[in-house]
């Protein structure tokens, strides 16, 4: 039998040998970057197997206990983002050292833990040629680990991020060790001195990017940053050791300093920052996100810079001279952000926009004093802009969305959340025809007939936003999906008319990953299963409080929807069945799971034990004590984390106009 | 030299403006003050000490004089706003002149009040090149306390002129101040000991200010200087730290402050690499008394304060004391690179035996200060009057907003200096046996030129100089700046161990020093001082003195208890200095490079750190050896500390000082404790359950990142190379001490209460048996420590 199978095998001639390992990389090339189509591709024969395993380049595995079979198929993966595995082992990484070698020049460790610096060591000892290493949120590891990686001679970026243990000792071995780094984050390294951070300036000549944010460092390390010969990104948000009168004395300056990031300094006013920029004459980028009043001396001090191009002073206290002052001794603006800033008004912000008419960025997110009057001069004069965050701009009238729509053609990125605007608005919006996020929820004013103008000519739509945007029906998602093909993020909670014909129509996007329908009581179990047969790359569903999804719906679900990663089933009508069901996701990592009524113990734990890759759990306290405590302790040595919430049962939904009341006060 | 005489027996009134009276000028004929600018001879000088000058010569003076002016007949010195005292000081000292006539400085023209009875001293000489400017002292020194080699001075030959051997002109000459980038101090480029300074003897203050790009000529010179007091080297680039330290008896135990403003920054470093608080030098030489007062003094009380025409100065501090010495020097040289010197001439004869410090001399200082204040409050309120009328010209204002600034320094300067005065009236005690201390004052160089010639304006020096002369006082050297000062508080300690061998490199000149050579045993006694009577031997001098009061009324006299000086009256005494009896010894008068030793205790300390056995070990580390106890007992101090530990294997008390190291040298990394390093790599685990223990035995094992390991442990288990393994610590767990928890882990984990971040993480874990578990952990270390 196996004999006769074997030769008829040989004597079809393969076609597909003809075609030459470099054409399948160029097909490969040029694949949708849908994981699913790749592993189609590799399925066709052992040929394009073959091409496929040798042409992958970047991997990202879900569960890092495979690692030693996937790497032994993918040999010259460059790049291995282990963010999806949450438990990587001191054998695994040994694992990816060994058959990777020289190959690796990238590796991701950000969210994973449980390795040690013995794994890592077997790593750098076989990977010569690593370039980047993300060793962010290793808590656990300390000095000993920093040394290991300080013997990676060839790293370039290294990001340390929140590695609380390492100290100047074991940051000075990878200073001393890594003479290449370009970029190196050391983020809320506590244990981490000026003394460290100077070394650092010191051995690595060729540092361009540099993060010290929440350092503990003082004034005594910025000479030494600032003599960097190629500095171009610095920050040093929330950095309290440094402020004013330590920066006064500064005599060094950098040149090449492009981007310089000083959010959360309270004490570094103008005087630090004319120290900090002396002769950064190329700076292009300048955060001072909730620093101190933005003054004149502040503005002044802004005079030199003729590259500037972007100026973040979200959350400072912006007076309208103030506001006057940067307009008028800044170099042409490009990207100007405002959010949640303190005292903006009409006039300042209509005197800024007007002189720096080349913004294509604007944020003036929760200022909530300006009218349509800032609305007509942005509008006016900025009509290049590309980005518009208006959040909550309360007393900004209808009309002045109109000017919007009419004005700013270019516009790629909409942010009307919590406005006034209304279907005319919308209805001019339409004609930005380049409009690819769109945000309108909270809009009370809008109903079907907006949405479906914005349906008919904004055709590059990939995220919508209409929660709480109650006047939406069936009618106005049918048109967005069938206009928005490349719709890959649309948020319809709480839009209560809602029903499973909107999912239906949905199902067509064949993009979407991020479906929200919470609090929609009118879907049911058939909208879903439309969704999972239609949309298989969805990612991220939120279901809660859609009262009628039941098994059903989760069934084919996890037949179908192999890309899911989270779900919140909360006040569904899930039952063990459906839970279990969903285990078989092999990529489920987030789950939250609070009030459904049929759901035991017994179902869950054997659904938690079943979920191999879960990395996150909400549920109920209820179930803690329900759940064995062997079973916790072994999901949270896997690497899982559970939430315990405590949230009494709430069926119905509140009326809108009592929360819309209540935001408002809380606002 | 018969002229200055003639001036200095002058009584009190009369006037000091030398003149030569073979070479009586006609009235000359240039008037250069500000007003009259332009006007070329639009008035008649009054003046004028003039004297013959050769043509090329008067041309080049032309060049100097603002102005230009007429030549007419021999070359007059103007002093109308400006007063510069073109001092040929090599036709001077040469005796050139005959005889010096004073004159009435009478040279101000309308618009100016000068101070009616002004005293200026004036020079011209006949074959010189204008080299110097001399600010005459303010007060009648006994002879000038500085000089200054100013912009105009470009001739190579202008600070050799002092030095000549022929006139012994300057003995107390305290200062030099190089103002000018092209000022050469080096005319000796074979780094020996410059010709200026060989004159200068005992050692006294030099200042040298230098600035600018040019080719500092003092590179190897300065090497040669006796002392620095200070060292400014803003943009002056050429001059290295090398330079400073090199050569000579100028090692950084002299210099006070040193600053490099936009220089090269290589001194800085230096001094600050070096860390020390520097030391004055050690002198062992007997006090010469400057009995050659030949110098003029100038007499008519008063301060000549300087301004642009417009601006009249109230006339300040009269009467300055002898002791303090004061002068001023502003300079706006805006068409030509002259320099102001503002002047003050004390009447009385000078008293070569005055006091360092009184409150006279105090008041006046401050009341002068008060002075100074409100004239620039003057000039401020006319800058604010003209600021009304436009007409004004901008230069104008800008000259005066340079004035302000140069009088604020100089107040600053002043201040400080007024407050130095008071150090040698705290150490008066020492002071008074004394007879010739002089303070010198404060020089304030602070001009600015068009011609980029002079010095900066902010560049301005002060320095502060007593000089005591006596082997025994310190010479208390401060020296500032008006920024960047770098302040080192001398310290009088003689048994420094920068004193002993190979700290201090001196130029004596073979010869010039009497060579003692002790015998060994001499050196290894115990006791140098013996008392006649009984024989009890003492280390110190004092203790005899004391022991004597035992033995007699006539031991307890003020006379036998004072310090035994050497003979005030007498010759200069030929300075000891001692030899090691240790042929073959570079300290051995035998060798071909021979460096005396300067007191018999360095002699002491050299011979038992060199030629000595090291008996004295350390109890605690067990491993250094000291032949001398000081230095056992500075060893002790930080002995067992030395926690930071490089890869090289240089260990440090202190962290900074490690990563100093490491950023010193190339290929040198911190080295982590053994502890941290041989972590077993348990977490490798399949088990789920042995993964969670191990998630446990991880965190455990990396609490102790040996930051901040309690020093006994590392002391007692010193000697093992495993001593962070549990298991050998457990062997240090002696017998019967089974009690006592072990330690390994517990005492490590003391380290985290010192880190915020994972205080939160560990404080909980271990709980608070923390430190219960430290204690027990020192005292069983202690325990093995005594087994």
């Amino acid at each position: 039998m196996t004999t006769a199978k074997r030769l008829r095998v040989a004597e079809e001639p393969n076609y597909f040998d003809a075609v030459t390992e470099e054409i399948l990389f160029m097909i490969l090339d040029r694949l949708d970057p849908n994981p699913l189509d790749k592993k189609s591709f590799s399925l066709v024969c052992k040929a394009f197997y073959e091409a496929e395993s040798r042409h992958r380049r970047v991997l990202t595995p879900l569960r890092s206990d495979l690692l030693p079979t996937v790497l032994s198929r993918y040999p010259s993966v460059a790049r291995l983002d282990l963010s999806l595995c949450p438990r990587v082992t001191d054998g695994a990484l040994a694992a990816v050292g060994g058959s990777l070698r020289s190959a690796l020049r990238s590796i991701d460790l950000s969210r994973s833990r449980a390795f040690t610096h013995a794994g890592l060591e077997s790593l750098v000892a076989n990977s010569a040629s690593l370039v980047e290493i993300d060793l962010s949120n290793a808590t656990d590891l300390g000095d000993a680990a920093a040394a290991v990686i300080g013997r990676a001679r060839n790293l370039e970026r290294l990001s340390l991020a929140r590695c609380k243990a390492v100290t100047d000792m074991g940051l000075g071995c990878i200073a001393v060790g890594c003479p290449k780094l370009t970029a190196l984050s050391l983020k809320w390294c506590l244990g981490v001195t000026d003394l460290g951070v100077g070394l650092v300036a010191i051995k690595c000549k060729e540092i361009r990017t540099l993060d010290i944010s929440y350092v503990q460092v003082t004034k005594k390390c910025i000479p030494s940053i600032l003599q960097l010969k190629y500095l171009k990104n610095l920050s040093l948000v929330g950095c309290h050791g440094i402020d004013d009168e330590s920066l006064a004395t500064l005599q060094q300056d950098c040149r090449s300093l492009e981007t310089l990031n000083l959010s959360h300094n309270e004490h570094v006013g103008h005087v630090g920052l004319t120290s900090l920029t002396k002769g950064a004459v190329h700076l292009r980028e300048l955060i001072l996100a909730y620093c101190g009043p933005v003054s004149h001396s502040l503005a002044n001090s802004l005079q030199k810079f003729s590259k500037l191009q972007s100026i973040k002073l979200d959350g400072c206290q912006v007076t309208t001279s103030g506001l006057k002052a940067i307009a008028n001794s800044c170099a042409p603006l490009t990207e100007l952000s405002l959010s949640k800033c303190l005292g903006i008004s009409d006039e300042g912000l209509s005197f800024i926009v007007g002189k720096h008419k080349e913004l294509t960025k604007l944020d003036i997110t929760c200022c909530r004093k300006i009218t349509a009057t800032s609305i007509a001069s942005i509008t006016a004069s900025c009509t290049s802009l590309k980005c518009l965050k208006m959040e909550s701009c309360s007393l900004v009238s209808r009309e002045a969305f109109i000017w919007i729509g009419e004005r700013c053609h270019l516009l790629e990125e909409l942010d009307l959340t919590d406005n006034e605007i209304d279907n005319q608005g919308l209805k001019a919006i339409s004609r930005c025809s380049r409009l690819s996020i769109l945000k309108i929820g909270i809009c009370l004013n809008i109903n079907d007939e907006g949405l479906i103008c914005i349906g008919r000519h904004c055709q590059n739509i990939q995220e919508i936003d209409l929660y709480r945007s109650v006047g939406i029906t069936d009618n106005g998602v049918a048109a967005i999906a069938q206009g928005c093909a490349n719709l890959q993020m649309i948020n319809l909670s709480y839009c209560m008319d809602i029903t499973d014909s909107s999912l239906k129509s949905l199902s067509k996007c064949l993009r979407l990953n991020t479906l929200e329908i919470r609090g929609c009581p009118r879907v049911s179990s058939v909208g879903l299963s439309a969704i999972s047969l239609g949309c298989k790359q969805i990612a991220k569903l939120d279901v809660k409080k859609c009262f009628d999804i039941n098994d059903a719906g989760m069934i084919p679900l996890a037949r179908l929807s192999r890309n899911l990663r989270q779900i919140n089933l909360s006040y569904c009508s899930v039952t063990d069945m459906g839970l279990l069901a969903l285990a078989s996701i092999s990529c489920l990592q987030n789950m939250t799971v609070l009030h459904v009524r049929g759901l035991t113990a017994n179902g869950l734990a054997a659904t938690l034990l079943a979920c191999v890759g879960l990395t996150k759990v909400k549920l109920h306290s209820s179930f803690r004590s329900l759940l064995s405590q062997n079973l916790i302790e072994h999901m949270e040595a896997r690497g899982c984390q559970f939430q315990w919430r405590d949230k009494p049962f709430k069926v119905e939904a509140e009326p809108i106009k009592i929360w819309k009341l209540q935001s408002d006060v809380i606002s | 030299m018969r002229a200055l005489r003639t001036s200095m027996h002058s009584p009190p009134n009369t006037i000091a403006l030398l003149q030569t009276t073979a070479h009586q000028p006609p009235a000359a004929a240039s008037s250069h003050n500000t007003t009259t600018r332009g006007k070329r001879g639009g008035e008649a000088p009054r003046v004028i000490p003039a004297i013959r000058t050769n043509r090329r010569e008067g041309l080049a003076r032309e060049r100097l004089i603002r102005g230009g002016g007429q030549r007419q007949g021999p070359r007059a010195v103007h002093s109308c706003d400006h007063f510069h005292y073109f001092l040929p000081l090599s036709s001077l000292m040469a005796g050139k002149f005959e005889s010096v006539t004073p004159t009435r400085h009478g040279a101000f023209t309308e618009g100016q009040r000068w101070p009616g009875s002004a005293p200026l001293a004036a020079w011209e000489a006949q074959a010189d090149r204008v080299p110097l400017l001399l600010p005459l002292p303010p007060l009648p020194p006994p002879s000038p306390c500085f000089l200054a080699a100013s912009a105009v001075s470009r001739a190579p030959s202008d600070l050799t002129a002092l030095t000549s051997s022929r006139c012994p002109m300057f003995p107390n000459l305290s200062c030099v101040i190089a103002l000018d980038p092209h000022a050469r101090l080096s005319t000796t480029h074979d780094g020996s000991r410059h010709p200026l300074l060989a004159r200068f003897h005992p050692p006294t203050l030099i200042s040298v200010l230098t600035s600018g790009d040019g080719p500092f000529g003092a590179r190897r010179a300065l090497g040669a200087f006796w002392t620095f007091a200070l060292v400014r080297n803003s943009r002056c680039r050429n001059l290295r730290a090398a330079d400073v330290c090199a050569g000579g008896s100028c090692n950084a135990g002299n210099l006070t402050a040193l600053t490099s403003g936009r220089g090269g920054g290589s001194c800085r470093e230096w001094i600050i690499n070096r860390g020390k608080p520097v030391k004055p030098p050690h002198r062992d030489r007997p006090r010469i008394i400057s009995s050659n007062q030949q110098f003029a003094h100038f007499d008519p009380p008063n301060n000549c304060y300087n301004l642009q025409n417009e601006q009249s100065f109230p006339e300040f501090a009269p009467d300055l004391n002898p002791g303090s010495q004061h002068a001023y020097l502003t300079d706006k040289g805006q068409s030509s690179s002259e320099m102001n010197w503002g002047n003050h001439v004390n009447p009385t004869s000078v008293n070569s035996t005055t006091m360092g410090c009184d409150p006279r001399a105090m008041l006046s200082n401050l009341s002068f200060l008060e002075q100074k204040i409100h004239q620039v409050q003057d000039i401020v309120r006319s800058i604010m009057n003209q600021e009304g009328q436009i007409c004004n010209q901008p230069n104008e204002l800008a000259a005066q907003q340079q004035l302000v600034t140069a009088d604020l320094t100089s107040i600053i300067i002043q201040l400080i200096t007024t407050a130095g005065t008071l150090l040698p009236s705290i150490n008066g005690a020492l002071l008074s046996t004394n007879s010739s201390v002089e303070q010198l004052g404060s020089v304030i160089g602070s001009s600015t030129s068009l011609l980029g010639l002079n010095v900066n304006m902010e560049q301005s020096v002060v320095f502060t100089s007593e000089e005591t002369k006596t082997p025994e006082h310190e010479g208390q050297i401060k020296g500032m700046s008006n920024y960047g000062v770098e302040e080192r508080s001398p310290v009088e300690e003689h048994d420094g161990k920068d004193l002993e061998d190979g700290g201090e490199i001196e130029n004596l000149p073979p010869g010039s020093y009497e060579v003692l050579q002790l015998e060994k045993e001499e050196i290894l006694a115990p006791h140098t001082h013996f008392c006649s009577i009984c024989g009890k031997g003492f280390k110190r001098d004092a203790n005899l003195r004391m022991h004597m009061r035992g033995h007699g009324d006539e031991y307890k006299t003020a006379a036998a208890l004072a310090k035994p000086s050497k003979d005030q009256n007498s010759e200069p005494v030929l300075i000891k200095r001692y030899s090691c009896p240790f042929v073959g010894c570079k300290r051995n008068k035998e060798h071909k490079k021979f460096q005396p030793l300067k007191t018999i205790l360095c002699v002491k300390n050299h011979y038992k750190r060199s030629h000595c056995d090291k008996s004295y070990i350390c109890s605690r580390c067990n491993s250094k050896k000291f032949s001398v106890i000081a230095d056992l007992k500075t060893h002790e101090k930080h002995c067992g500390r030395d926690k930071w530990i490089c890869s090289c294997g240089t260990t440090f008390s202190r962290k900074d000082k490690l990563f100093g190291h490491v950023s010193l040298f190339q290929g040198h990394t911190p080295a982590l404790p053994l502890e941290e390093t041989k972590v077993p790599g348990t977490s490798d685990q399949g088990q789920i359950n042995g993964a969670m223990t191990n998630m446990g035995n991880t965190e455990l094992s990396f609490s102790g990142s040996g930051d901040d390991i309690d020093v006994l442990d590392i002391k007692v288990l010193d000697n093992d190379a495993n001593f962070f393994s549990p298991v050998n610590f457990d062997s240090y767990n002696l017998g019967g001490l089974n009690d006592f928890p072990r330690p390994a882990f517990e005492v490590s984990e003391s380290s985290f209460s010192f880190f915020p971040s994972m205080s939160s993480n560990y404080v909980r874990k271990s709980g608070e048996n923390l430190n219960s578990s430290v204690v027990t952990g020192t005292c069983s270390a202690r325990i093995a420590q005594s087994c």
